[in-house]
């Protein structure tokens, strides 16, 4: 269950139109490393990681690159919402705006619908948290390059800070991957029940028998 | 749990030493707390942990692929 803060984590409050960057920084909103595929990785992953720490993690992250997603959200949607049709046109935002006007659809910055293909949850947490260690470092290099593309400060401060949030969920999440690491690694007792076939009684202590 | 060498005494030490002897694995230190920003820094900086700000500078105006 969720609880939802009627705030962005960041104030996003741009005064320049630019459908052109709108159009580039969407691939944070529905592109291969965008938000929404980092929070439906980690919050499908949860289900099935080992240590409590893990699935924490996974939790609170996959929560946070939800608003991470609003804020992406709102700074395409406050880049083109004023946009007349000259810019529209020359700025290259024609090509999004007759498949979806103004809205805000998740796809990547050159039009590729969002798909869950952009992610794995594979049921090995191992896996899973290299992965996850993996799109960290690709969603801050996404950021990288989008800086590179704005001097407006009302565009980059936001940007600045979601890349740093990257760098924190990286650290996290190499701190999970400890944890897992040593629980995998941690002697175990396993208790295997006598099977059937070697009992007089039919009750061989499994789930069906009791 | 050992406390880590070189930590000033306010810090939380939550370092476990690094085993050399798995090999074909990835590590990453364990944070240790020493200090936090206060409330409007950590907003700006988008951390509360003054050594997990690493900020972005661009290196080079007219270079696509600067950060190599
Ligand atoms: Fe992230």
């Amino acid at each position: 269950m969720w609880v939802y803060e009627k705030k962005l984590e960041f104030p996003v409050k741009i005064k320049k139109t630019n459908p052109a960057l709108a159009k580039c920084i969407l691939t944070q909103y529905g592109g291969p490393d965008g938000e929404l595929a980092a929070s439906l990785r980690y919050l499908s992953q949860r289900f099935t990681t080992v240590t409590p720490e893990a699935k924490a993690t996974l939790n609170d992250i996959g929560t946070e690159e939800l608003a991470h997603l609003e804020m992406i959200g709102s700074i395409v949607m406050q880049l083109s919402e004023d946009a007349d049709m000259q810019e529209i046109k020359n700025q290259g935002f024609d090509s999004y705006y007759v498949d979806h006007g103004l809205g805000i659809y998740p796809a990547s910055a050159s039009g590729v619908p969002f798909t869950a293909a952009y992610l794995q949850s594979k049921g090995d947490p191992i896996t899973d948290l290299y992965e996850d260690m993996a799109a960290e470092q690709k969603a801050r290099s996404t950021y990288e390059y989008l800086l590179n593309l704005t001097d407006d400060p009302d565009v980059a401060e936001p940007l600045k800070f979601l890349r740093e949030r990257e760098i924190v969920h990286f650290q996290r999440f190499g701190e999970a991957l400890r944890t897992v690491q040593d629980y995998l690694d941690s002697e175990r007792c396993f208790v295997i029940p006598k099977p059937n076939f070697m009992n007089n009684d039919k009750n061989c202590g499994c789930k069906k028998c009791k | 749990m050992y406390s880590a060498k070189n930590c000033p005494s306010n810090c939380i030490p939550y370092q476990t030493p690094i085993e050399p002897s798995s090999l074909s694995r990835a590590y990453v230190p364990f944070q240790i707390y020493c200090s936090i920003y206060g409330e409007k820094q950590s907003l700006l900086s988008g951390t509360v942990f003054p050594g997990l700000y690493k900020p972005y500078v661009k290196k080079n105006e007219n270079c696509g692929n600067c950060g190599k």
